[in-house]
């Protein structure tokens, strides 16, 4: 008799033939590329400006025989040019998750199959593990082209080498983003197999990443008293750094509740721990990497939770005989 | 009965204009995202008000400090701050809650038709498919007017509930502009969303394109052209703020701007509530408006061509 594991893996790999046959990982991955593309050349173009911008002005002092010794120049981190990068998988990357995590189970039930399957000398567990296997190995194939051509693109665009330090930090931020997508997955996964349309399951994920990825970190940002004016209302006030945080003290309560809206988005976890490894916040930039992981693994703590729970909700629910067709 | 192509348009343009109401009031997604679209209006005037309040409060903590320290006393940056901006965060959440509601609802007036098999009977009738893709037009506008409407109605009544706001003509004015702008964008969102209903054979890819469309609008063009990072744009002050001055992004602004209308949209509603601190290096009030009409009237024309060329014996989705 099969044994489950041989069960499981011809599903996975099923899943894995089904997404290069439909193309639907390529269209995905494509265009997650693309706009982690964009957003490298956009960042590396404005630090382009704001260099010459220095020169200029820097050039203008020194015409005008003034010392220029104050002008400080833009610093250059070639991994800082990765937040509009992380910023995409946080988006788009949901996005990719939820559409594979809708297409897994859409199939099963368009073709009226999942019912047939189910009758075979298959478990549910085997089933829906392979389920799960296939597509988190097509998303770890996804990001993984994603972020090759990334690093790649940040070398030349940069025009630095990067260290061996530098790409453990991005495999690290790999492994994380890889986490992220695969609780949209799930969170597509679970909707499209359980409710009655299936249209209206990708759009109630659509919904919740809604929420999630946008909503809840907007509402976060958007109550930082420092994002209510441009440019920050400490320094348009004119008020260093330890005062700001001396008058920030008194503002415990408010800061709680903000930070909380925060947290409850998946997003703003794989943010936080991203930005830090990858130094583009500044007070981890150029702290080793072990350092860096230790003071944010509450976040990345966070993530195996979510992807924990979702995977327990996968599982553990039983399967609708009546949910298992198209409508 | 006269059977001109005239009345043969005003014909079926009312009952279908009806059913596409109907239909949409029955649908369990743009219910709810409607909700969630109400909510966050309901969120946002408190949102902006809370957060004024608490750098009006740090600006009261930071004045005693700085004169300790015998530094210059700014002015209180929030003090010549007016009273619509209060809704600032009502920009995010058109762009965010009322564009996908807009779109799902544009896509639902033409798929509940298709999937319950009406479309083969319609145009079996001696009806007018000008009038058939006029009349979806008309309902999804009426809709998203009726969304707007609903909207600026919690928006008033918020207005009138929060302490310290002087609440002046101009005031009035200045959100029935906001609403018309909105409308703008929600309705090319909508008309998006019908199109592509019609044209795709799948309902899976007919919902995926137009929300795909509405990322690249929403996240990557802005940064294309004014470097606007994809979580910068969802906070009102910085997803304003001035586009780098540099040869790149001049050419970006002038080759993408024109169809960028999540931007142009962010602009005008940004200048109406007067809270633009930068933008208009990228767009300016006259181009933007032009932007989003022209991207109307195209996406009305193509939705009205792709109806017409529909083809009625296959209409039903193969998913």
């Amino acid at each position: 008799m099969i044994n489950s594991t041989t069960q499981m893996s011809a599903i996975a790999a099923k899943e894995i033939r089904d997404a290069v046959h439909t193309h639907l990982l390529a269209i995905l991955t494509g265009f997650l590329v693309l706009a982690a593309m964009v957003s490298l050349s956009v960042s590396a173009a404005a630090l382009h400006a704001e260099y010459v911008s220095y020169i200029e002005s820097r050039d203008l002092l020194l015409s005008l025989g003034k010392d220029a010794s104050a002008l400080v120049p833009p610093a250059f981190f070639p991994l800082k040019l990765m937040r509009g990068f992380v910023e995409h998988i946080e988006i788009i990357g949901a996005v990719l998750g939820i559409v594979l995590g809708y297409k897994a189970a859409a199939v099963e039930r368009g073709h009226s199959t999942l019912a047939l399957i189910l009758t075979r000398p298959i478990s549910r567990f085997t089933f829906l593990g392979g389920k799960v296997l296939g597509n988190v190995a097509l998303i770890v194939i996804g990001l993984a082209t994603t972020f090759s051509i990334g690093a790649l693109a940040l070398a030349i665009i940069s025009g630095v080498g990067l260290g061996a330090t530098d790409l453990l930090r991005i495999l690290t931020v790999f492994g994380m983003a890889s986490i992220y997508v695969s609780c949209f997955f799930l969170l597509g996964f679970i909707f499209t197999l359980n409710f009655k349309r299936m249209p209206t399951a990708l759009l109630a994920a659509f919904a919740v990443w809604l929420a999630l990825v946008l909503i809840a970190p907007q509402i976060g940002d958007t109550l930082d008293p420092d994002n209510q004016v441009a440019g920050g209302v400490f320094r348009t006030l004119g008020v260093p750094k330890p005062m700001e945080k001396e008058i920030i003290k008194s503002f415990a309560t408010y800061e709680t509740i903000r930070d909380g809206i925060e947290q409850a988005s998946p997003a703003k976890h794989l943010e936080r721990f991203s930005f830090a490894v990858l130094g583009i916040k500044d007070i981890y930039n150029g702290q080793p990497l072990a350092d860096v992981v230790r003071d944010r693994m509450s976040d990345a703590w966070w993530l195996l939770a979510t992807f924990a729970a979702l995977v327990l909700a996968l599982f553990l629910r039983p399967l609708n005989i009546t949910r298992l067709t198209k409508e | 009965m006269n059977d001109t192509p005239f009345s043969a348009f005003f014909l079926t343009l009312v009952p279908v204009t009806q059913s596409g109401f109907s239909l949409a009031l029955r649908d369990g997604t743009i219910v709810l995202l409607a909700v969630m679209f109400f909510v966050m209006v309901l969120v946002s005037a408190y949102l902006g008000w809370s957060a004024t309040e608490t750098v009006n409060a740090i600006y009261a903590q930071a004045v005693p400090v700085l004169k300790a320290q015998g530094m210059q006393i700014p002015p209180n940056p929030v003090g010549d701050m007016p009273p619509l901006s209060l809704f600032r965060n009502m920009v995010t959440y058109v762009a965010l809650l009322g564009a996908l509601a807009a779109l799902v609802l544009g896509h639902q007036t033409v798929s509940s038709d298709r999937k319950s098999g009406a479309f083969p009977l319609l145009l079996s009738r001696p009806i007018s498919r000008v009038g058939l893709a006029v009349g979806k037009i008309v309902s999804v506008i009426t809709l998203i007017a009726a969304l707007l409407l609903l909207a600026a109605t919690i928006n008033v009544l918020t207005m009138l509930v929060l302490p310290g706001l002087s609440v002046t003509g101009a005031v009035w004015t200045g959100l029935i502009k906001f609403y018309a702008v909105s409308m703008l964008y929600m309705l090319a969102l909508g008309l998006l969303g019908a199109l592509c209903a019609t044209v795709f054979r799948t309902e899976s890819m007919s919902l995926l394109i137009p929300v795909t469309v509405w990322l690249a609008l929403t996240f990557i063009l802005p940064q294309v052209t004014a470097n606007i990072g994809p979580m910068a744009a969802l906070n009102p002050v910085s997803a304003n703020l001035v586009a780098p001055d540099s040869k790149f992004f001049a050419a970006t602004a002038m080759i993408f701007g024109p169809i960028s209308i999540a931007e142009s949209y962010r602009f005008l509603a940004a200048s109406v509530l007067e809270i633009a601190s930068g933008a208009g290096t990228t767009t300016t009030g006259v181009g933007a408006i032009l932007s989003l009409i022209i991207t109307n009237l195209v996406l009305a024309v193509a939705f009205i061509f792709s109806i017409h060329r529909f083809d009625g014996s296959r209409s039903d989705y193969r998913d």
